[in-house]
């Protein structure tokens, strides 16, 4: 059986064999927004970012089930959320799979077949002499400015793709059969998912990603209370904090995306800090302040010979013992 | 013959086993770790940092080998017999005798002294070496003794032999170490020996639905190739039903310094992977193999 | 004292966290000795009596611990290592403990206990007037500010507070509270250190459920309880600072008990055993120690969670084996119940919690040292100590070898035994501890304190060390001299003497002789005949309270410390070489992991009820955790110790740990019943850690 495949398809979920370790502290699922949303270098916390180009709600459950014994306990969770996440269906092309044979047990991808599998080992195993990485995306080391123009040819892009993939012809009307379905299907995923996360003891949140001034006329309060408030209120349950940054000041200059929607390296770097600072405050360490209280405290009483400003019982036992001299061999 | 029984052995197969080392070797792969083990008959090992110069070897050797003058000690290996008088005189360990005959109630009585550890672990006995099919009719008799008593047998070998010795083999044996050390075409440069036959006699068990589990040395830059990987890969896929897992064995440059002490040239040097390099290779494996890969 | 102590303490609280506990009394300092607290002021200004009743005897006792001979920790009674009785306060609450003692008192005839009374009602109402401080303190911290959440956090400390002033805990977090403020009460109030912070899966999960089920708590919340309990006690460590260099002044002993069986044989490991062990290694806690519990009827799953931390380079929990320490027990005259209920104090002491203080870690005796006075002729020494000691040279056959150097043995334990005894008799007027006696089974019935003999045990614990050292000589000397006459025992005597210079050949054959640890069946015989001989001598004397004396096989940082007092030994030990712990094998002998097991399991271990301890240091290279947890289980069955303490490490991980420290900050060691950061330890620890065998 000849198949197409290229090298490209299995860039992103390489990292997944080769860079998971142990004690992930934060991390984040999603499609290409996520892959281009999040970049841990350099912070505090030890970060994977387990996105890729494209990945469905659904194969983020499976990809985070299947590497959750890499995170720590409550370990951060970022869910992002993009304007059309809500009545995104599962991909129907089985060669959309193709790259998580390599990292997923064949039970968890749709439409397994052994001869795929072997096809897809073969066609690995068959690759040059100095295999040594899989280069990175080049678009993720991209840290220019597309012009005016392209951005917005790049906006348009994405609107008549969305149009097409959704058969919709204009975003505000009612939800077709399938669309409403589709939107069903994924609060209900997205709750479930949220649910395992709990019950793993980690710590869910999910992040409305920043989008161009290029989209304002589509994303507009409307839009976002059908696609994302609405969405938000079917889905989720609990107290899952939602970081938003759909409208944030920080990113309505064009030197944060390489594209109408997708940030670039400067404005991952500026989103991943923006998230760490927001999770702080929604999540803050439930230990922090009574360690820094009792360590404190410790080390104001453990230096010797301090006199106790609340400790006046040798002078009491002292002149206690001088009145009853009886009690007293000393 | 044998050279080693290490008892409590978590590294040699399922559980606590006990692992009797058989001296004696076909291959001479470049990396070899455990160089003692590649010759069939006794070999003395010297050691000239252990030596504290009590010239205590030079009055028992019968050949006059040990001589000491200004502070050294010489030791004319070509002299030797290995009657190993010298080494029982040493009181240092600078001269070693690798390699004893053991009957098989000796050894039998060695393993079963841990029956218990293997009963609650899941242990039991383990041949490696050297190679243990170079010695069939002692490993056969120790297998069948070792099964006769309940215990779990194990193999590890390079499985370079003919197909008669697997064919006695393969009842007494529950689970087979098999090693893969490179693809077929590096075999003869690499181990000494063609891989056709070794390779024909792990079909010969997969056919027969032994248990295998693959074991793969790594040695970057001699074994780590992606015509190697393939054809892992290919051989992995053909044979899914009987491997169970793939190992990776970092290489060990132990076996360097052995060479030297047994008077004998390295075949190689290298330095030991780093935990990085493995982790590599073993992620490079794991997208190719349809079964686990972990580090041994 | 007491009275004062309650009268005059303030009590100290913490907006962050939610238990109540600090009385700022730990610290107290009387005359420089921090760790007896307020309480220790009694003990300080009487123990002179020690000296002054027994002057000769004190002074030759003393002379052995600084000749390493045997500790004198105490000197003659351990003031440490307690378990708070938190059984019966979890039981009867405070007023039921007064009602107990109200009641003992009532129908005791004895004229001579009232002070014993009097003082033990004066303690338990000075705690209770102690905890109310709290609860007003508490309410007064309430009423100052307007903040809900503030409010919430001292109306529970003051709720609870009130509560457990008179009753037992009726929730989860009135039980752990519960723990919490007995545990530093009873480090405060009778100068005596309190090393058990509980055995909280056993003694809780039935508040846990009953609140779970009343939708008082939530499973988030108990865990949250847990990690902030558990807190407390790590928060006293400074990581900057030396281990001995905290504010405990010392190694802490704050320590955490899982697991376990029942009186009835079954495994009490519970959801609450999962959420300590998960807390405990999500917090990346050293403190406490958790000693966990196992027995053949340990789940798998526990087991697994349980390894997963010496895989991550977190060699931080203890193992105990009720198949050896649960039987060792019901021999030595414990009921099942209180068997059962068994607790590992500080290290490794061996306590029936509720009803006894072992005296577990104040007489450790040095076997290693016991055969060098006998080998080595140095009269002014055992002059010094008091003892009189037998020549071996005489001796014409192994028999008499043995029987001198057993003679002498017993000589200087028969010493030890007596000098406790009488010296240790002191001990109800230098520090009698009526409130800690009060909360004990027994005490309010017989009206007597516990350091009078008054609980329902009073054993004292005799813990020998140098095992390996003292088998591998009596074996050497046997195959050398007596058997294969390779040398002579004068031969073998100057060698030792002469710290093995000139006899290297001697000394060659010496360590390749069968030995302890090497799987040889007639060392094991002698081994276990020593320790029958050793186990019927010593308990044939009496101790200070009237109870008998208990043997156990342990002993602390001594191994590194008394080792550079110790010459040479027949095993083939030189000068200065570290000593080997609990019957854990010598380091200069390399056996397989089975041979070690066997060994030890072969061992009368049922009589040495206080604890038999075994270090294994395995390599992790390769140590998958399947391996790790078969090894443990085979560990438990097998009954190997009652203690394994485990290391998983590697030497390269160690080598490059010295030269980059830095990068190995998270490598933490199991030591001598402790647990450090490697990159911490001084160098004679270091040394002493990375000589030790490597399985």
């Amino acid at each position: 059986m000849k198949m197409n495949l290229a090298e490209w398809m299995f860039f992103d979920t390489w990292k997944f064999l080769n860079l998971m370790q142990n004690g992930i502290q934060i991390c984040n699922l999603g499609s290409s927004p996520g892959k281009f949303g999040f970049d841990y270098a350099g912070q505090k916390l030890h970060g994977a970012n387990l996105a890729s180009s494209p990945q469905s709600l659904a194969m983020d459950f499976k990809i985070l089930r299947r590497y959750r014994e890499f995170l720590s306990e409550n370990a951060f969770v970022l869910i992002p959320l993009c304007p059309f996440s809500c009545i995104r269906t599962p991909y129907r092309e089985p060669s959309h799979y193709w790259k998580y044979y390599p990292v997923l047990p064949p039970q968890e991808i749709p439409f397994y077949s052994e001869e795929t599998h072997r096809e897809i080992c073969r066609f690995l195993s068959s690759l040059d002499d100095g295999h040594t990485e899989y280069p990175s995306d080049p678009l993720l080391a991209f840290d220019g400015t597309p012009g005016e123009n392209e951005m917005k040819q790049s906006a348009q892009q994405l609107i008549s793709g969305w149009k097409r993939e959704f058969s919709m012809q204009d975003f505000s009307e009612k939800f077709s059969e399938d669309n409403l379905s589709a939107f069903r299907e994924t609060a209900k995923l997205l709750h479930s998912l949220l649910d395992y996360c709990r019950n793993e003891h980690l710590r869910p949140a999910l992040v409305l990603m920043p989008a161009s001034h290029y989209f304002q006329d589509v994303f507009t309060p409307e839009f976002r209370r059908k696609y994302i408030d609405h969405f938000l209120e079917e889905a989720c349950s609990g107290n899952t904090p939602v970081l938003d940054y759909w409208d944030h000041p920080d990113f309505h200059s064009d030197d944060c995306f390489l594209n109408a929607l997708m940030l670039n390296k400067k404005g991952r770097k500026l989103l991943t800090e923006h998230v760490l600072a927001d999770l702080a405050v929604k999540y803050p360490d439930p230990y922090h302040a009574q360690q820094e209280e009792l360590r404190t405290y410790y080390k104001t009483i453990s230096v010797r010979n301090t006199p106790l400003p609340f400790n006046p019982l040798k002078k009491q036992m002292t002149d206690f013992i001088e009145k009853n001299p009886a009690l007293s061999p000393m | 013959m044998i050279f080693d029984i290490i008892k409590g052995s978590v590294h040699d197969g399922p559980g606590i086993r006990t692992t009797v080392f058989l001296k004696g070797c076909p291959l001479r792969c470049i990396w070899c770790h455990n160089p003692e083990s590649q010759h069939f008959e006794k070999e003395l090992l010297w050691i000239p940092d252990n030596c504290i110069l009590c010239g205590a070897c030079i009055h028992t050797c019968p050949r006059a080998c040990h001589t000491i003058s200004d502070g050294h000690h010489q030791f004319r290996r070509d002299n030797c017999i290995r009657c190993g008088r010298c080494a029982e005189v040493c009181p240092e360990k600078a001269l070693r005798i690798s390699g004893r005959k053991m009957s098989i109630q000796e050894i039998l009585d060695v393993v079963l002294e841990d029956r218990l550890f293997y009963e609650i672990s899941g242990g039991g006995l383990t041949l490696s070496g050297g190679e243990p099919l170079a010695q069939v009719d002692f490993a056969e008799a120790l297998l069948k003794a070792a099964h006769h008593q309940g215990i779990h047998t194990c193999i590890e070998t390079c499985g370079y032999a003919e197909e008669s010795v697997l064919e006695r083999l393969a009842p007494l044996t529950d689970l087979w170490l098999f090693d893969f050390k490179a693809d077929f075409a590096s075999y003869p440069s690499l181990t000494g020996k063609p891989a056709d036959i070794i390779f024909a006699n792990l079909r010969k068990l997969a056919e027969k639905k032994s248990r295998i589990i693959l074991r793969c040395p790594f040695v970057p830059g001699r074994n780590d190739m992606s015509v190697c990987r393939k054809e892992l890969s290919d051989l992995v896929w053909e044979l899914r039903e009987s491997i169970q897992h793939v190992e990776v064995e970092p290489y060990n440059p132990l076996g360097e310094v052995k060479y030297a002490q047994l008077g004998r040239k390295c075949l190689m040097t290298a330095e030991k992977p780093s935990d990085a390099q493995t982790a590599r290779w073993i992620a490079l494996l794991r997208e190719v193999l349809p079964c686990e890969v972990i580090s041994g | 004292m007491y009275e004062i102590i309650a009268e005059n303490f303030t009590p100290v609280l913490f907006r962050n966290d939610p238990f109540f506990w600090e009385t700022g009394l730990k610290t107290a300092e009387y005359n420089g000795r921090r760790e007896l607290s307020a309480g220790g002021f009694l003990m300080l200004n009487r123990e002179h009596l020690y000296r002054e009743k027994h002057p000769e005897s004190f002074l030759e006792y003393i002379m052995a611990d600084r000749h390493a001979l045997h500790l004198a920790y105490g000197p003659f009674c351990d003031y440490d290592h307690h378990c708070f009785p938190f059984s019966n306060l979890l039981k009867l609450g405070l007023s039921g403990i007064l009602a107990r003692l109200r009641e003992g008192r009532r129908k005791n005839t004895c004229p001579d206990r009232d002070d014993f009374y009097t003082a033990a009602e004066k303690g338990l109402n000075s705690v209770q007037k102690i905890i109310l401080k709290f609860a007003q303190a508490a309410e007064q911290r309430k009423n100052a500010t307007e903040d809900p959440a503030d409010r919430t956090h001292w109306e529970r400390i003051e709720q609870t507070a009130l509560k457990l002033s008179q009753d037992p805990p009726g929730t989860f977090f009135e039980g752990l509270a519960s723990l919490r403020f007995f545990y530093e009460i009873g480090n405060i109030m009778d100068g005596i250190g309190m090393s058990v912070l509980g055995s909280p899966d056993r003694q809780l999960i039935r508040l846990y459920r009953a609140d779970l089920q009343a939708g008082r708590l939530t499973r988030e919340e108990a865990y949250d309880l847990i990690c902030r309990f558990m807190l407390q006690v790590d928060c006293k460590l400074d990581s900057s600072r030396p281990l001995d260099k905290q504010y405990n002044a010392g190694e802490q002993g704050d320590t955490l008990i899982l697991g376990g069986l029942d009186e009835a044989g079954n495994p009490v490991d519970n959801e609450l055993t999962e959420m300590f062990l998960r807390a405990h290694e999500e917090l990346q806690l050293i403190y406490p120690k958790i000693q966990f519990r196992t027995s053949r009827r340990t789940p798998a799953e526990l087991f697994h969670l349980v390894a997963r931390p010496y895989l991550a380079g977190r060699n931080v929990i203890g193992l105990l084996n009720d198949e050896v320490l649960i039987p060792a027990l019901l021999k030595n005259g414990k009921t099942p119940h209180d068997a059962s209920g068994y607790v590992a104090g500080g290290c490794w002491e061996v306590i029936a919690e509720g009803t006894e203080h072992s005296e577990g870690a104040n007489c450790y005796f040095s076997l290693g040292r016991a055969m060098d006075l006998t080998i080595h002729h140095d009269p002014e020494l055992l002059k010094e100590l008091g003892l009189d000691f037998k020549q071996p040279d005489s001796a014409s056959s192994f028999q008499e070898f043995l029987d001198c150097c057993m003679d002498n043995v017993k000589t200087a334990l028969k010493k030890m035994l007596e000098t406790i005894a009488e010296c240790g008799s002191v001990w109800p007027e230098v520090n009698p501890c009526p409130f800690f006696s009060a909360c004990l089974d027994t005490c309010a019935e017989t009206g007597l304190d516990y350091t009078q003999g008054g609980a329902k045990y009073s054993p004292h614990s005799v813990p020998l060390t140098g095992f390996a050292i003292w088998i591998d000589s009596l074996e050497s000397v046997r195959k050398i001299c007596f058997e294969n006459r390779e040398a002579s025992l004068q031969e073998m005597l100057t060698a030792v003497r002469n710290n093995w210079k000139g006899f290297e050949q001697l000394r060659k054959k010496v360590l390749s002789l069968p030995h302890w640890g090497g799987g040889n069946p007639a060392v094991r015989e002698l081994a276990g005949e020593i320790l029958r001989e050793l186990h019927q001598f010593i308990t044939s004397f009496r101790n200070e309270r009237g109870g008998p004396f208990q043997c156990g096989l342990y002993s602390y940082s001594d191994i590194v410390f008394w080792a550079k007092q110790t010459r040479a030994t027949p095993d083939g030990r030189k000068d200065g070489d570290f000593l080997a712990q609990g019957i854990t094998p010598s380091r200069m002998h390399h056996d397989s992991i089975t041979s070690v097991l066997k060994d030890a399991a072969s061992l009368p271990l049922e009589d040495f009820p206080a604890n038999s301890v075994l270090n294994l240091n395995l390599s992790r290279n390769g140590l998958t955790e399947d391996a790790l947890v078969a090894l443990l289980r085979c560990w438990t069955e097998i009954k190997a110790s009652g203690m394994l303490q485990l290391n998983c490490i590697s030497r390269e991980e160690l080598e490059d740990a010295d030269r980059n420290p830095g990068s190995h900050e998270g490598l933490i060691v199991r030591l001598y019943g402790y647990s450090a950061r490697y990159v911490t330890l001084d160098a004679d620890r270091r040394r002493e850690f990375k000589e030790r065998n490597l399985f």
